[in-house]
């Protein structure tokens, strides 16, 4: 049977309903996500219980994530030597493998590999504790005490989060140009001077080094929300959680290489 | 008569399904009120709209004199420092002993030394028969005594009205017993007012100076238990004696059964 014309005007009349609701929720999530993150920036009154609460979160964001970020700089520095070479060696250019390996993971690998794991490690954690503290009614416990859970338990994980990526990020660069120089100067032969020396000729602080930082703090920030976020948004069942902890890993991932290209550009005046 | 909770012509949806419809009550100061119901007539979310974690959709719902619904994030915050509420699965912290699950809301919102804090923990966990029960964690603890460490963390801060998410669900005699004596006994000796959600009926009716029975977003019947247990009303009935048959039905709605088996 062919579809009638008032059939077609239905199903379009609908399609444009349905798109309109999903952009509806759409908004409606960033609003909450947004105002989520404004009343979890800020902590509540006194210093000495938030700060001990935030050295915690220190503790089980960065340290704890140290032993993945410290053996990723290495084997990724190692790489990038390893392939360097391959590629400088056509053109003679062997010698400048150390300006290559460091240039690369101080401006994007540092930042942005060391981002990815800390989704992956820190970022997932974070989602499943806090949606299993939801599960449990250990929040709303909280709420009924008169103690926001925003400020108690989201405030210091966001602001761990901050505090430890670019720290992060910084002992992954230093691993990976160490790597670098373990495969180009003792694997491969390249001399120790020239190693250093092109890199220490060649790496500016502000645009290599403190850039790199400003990314990974942005970075930080970004999967830091992400990870609370759909820890407070998930359902309180077994399924629930497991849904938002991937959609953590998801969703910081892409947001992480969508904002790195966003900063490089504006970093390197490409706007 | 002084009331402490007055639900307003409240009415309540979640996902669409109208949970109240219309429903006025009153919780007297000082006294026991308890909210009786077959699952799923929505007890605890009566609950949730007193706490002000949910909202009416139509109606108010007055604390202490104030609609919970129009106060501001931070005066509600500030209330509720002056209510308890008693999971029913207790709701620990489970990173915190059960020293510290009691001290919670003492280092949270009072500036006492710890000598103090631990004074006060340990005269609630006296009450609640757990004194010696301070430095297990909460993965350690019985259901029952589980339930007891989050009675002894409601009342820490000696709070003006505390409520009870099904007390008795899960508990063994001994633990029921316990639980009814503690509730009858904090009650008078702390001068609280108490709301008991449950579909224990016994225990519930033993204790309580008013009852509210809660069917299809309606209230069906309230008075005292001897009012409750005196009524001819078929429904309430029913639900007060456990009868099978009665304008309650055992099935969900569902085709007849030859129907669906057999054909």
């Amino acid at each position: 049977m062919k579809p009638s014309k008032i059939m077609i005007h239905h199903y379009l009349l609908n399609a444009v309903r349905r798109m309109g609701i999903n952009a509806l929720d759409v908004c409606a999530g960033f609003g909450r996500a947004s105002w989520f993150l404004v009343q979890s920036l800020t902590w509540g009154k006194g210093f000495k219980a938030p700060f001990s609460r935030l050295v915690f979160q220190v503790y089980q964001q960065g340290v704890l994530s140290l032993p993945i970020i410290l053996v990723a700089g290495l084997f990724v520095g190692m790489v990038l030597a390893l392939q360097g070479y391959h590629i400088l060696v056509g053109y003679g250019s062997q010698e400048a493998v150390g300006q290559m390996v460091a240039l690369s993971i101080l401006r994007e690998f540092g930042p942005v590999v060391s981002a990815l794991l800390f989704a992956g490690r820190a970022g997932s954690a974070l989602t499943a504790e806090i949606g299993l503290m939801k599960t449990t009614e250990q929040l709303s416990a909280m709420e009924i005490m008169g103690v926001d859970p925003l400020k108690r338990i989201m405030a210091p994980r966001l602001w761990g989060g901050i505090i430890c990526l670019p720290l992060l990020n910084l002992m992954f660069c230093v691993l990976g140009i160490y790597g670098g120089a373990l495969v180009a100067v003792d694997m491969l032969g390249i001399y120790e001077g020239s190693y250093w020396a092109n890199m220490q000729g060649s790496v500016e602080f502000y645009d290599d080094i403190v850039k790199g930082v400003i990314k990974s703090l942005v970075f930080a920030l970004v999967v830091t929300w992400i990870a609370i976020f759909h820890g407070w948004n998930a359902h309180p069942t077994s399924q629930g959680i497991s849904t938002a902890t991937t959609a953590t890993v998801v969703q910081a991932s892409l947001a992480i290489l969508a904002l790195d290209f966003v900063l490089t550009a504006v970093m390197l005046g490409g706007f | 008569m002084d009331n402490y909770v007055e639900l307003k012509n409240v009415t309540f949806r979640r996902d669409g399904r109208l949970i109240f419809d219309d429903i006025s009550l009153q919780i007297p100061k000082g006294k026991i009120t308890s909210i009786l119901g077959p699952s799923g007539t929505g007890k605890t979310t009566l609950l949730g709209l007193i706490t002000g974690q949910l909202s009416p959709e139509f109606g108010d719902v007055m604390v202490d004199g104030l609609s919970v619904p129009n106060l501001s994030r931070q005066a509600l915050f500030e209330l509720r420092k002056k209510l308890s509420l008693l999971f029913q699965s207790g709701a620990l912290f489970t990173d915190m002993s059960v020293f510290e699950n009691v001290a919670f809301a003492l280092r949270e919102h009072t500036n006492l030394p710890e000598h103090m804090i631990r004074d006060l923990v340990l005269l609630r966990l006296e009450n609640v028969g757990l004194r010696g029960a301070g430095q297990l964690m909460p993965s350690q603890l019985s259901g029952g005594m589980a339930r007891r460490v989050a009675l002894a963390r409601s009342i820490i801060l000696d709070p003006e009205l505390i409520m009870y998410d099904e007390p008795f669900t899960g508990q063994d005699p001994v633990s029921k017993g316990v639980l009814v004596t503690l509730i009858r006994s904090l009650n008078a000796d702390l001068s609280l007012t108490s709301v008991l959600v449950s579909h224990d009926v016994e225990e519930a009716l033993s204790i309580s100076d008013q009852v509210y029975v809660l069917s299809h977003g309606q209230v069906i019947a309230s008075g005292t238990p001897q009012q409750l247990r005196d009524s001819e009303d078929k429904e309430l009935k029913q639900f007060l004696f456990g009868l099978p048959d009665g304008p309650v039905s055992f099935h969900f709605p569902a085709k007849p059964l030859v129907e669906e088996v057999l054909v």
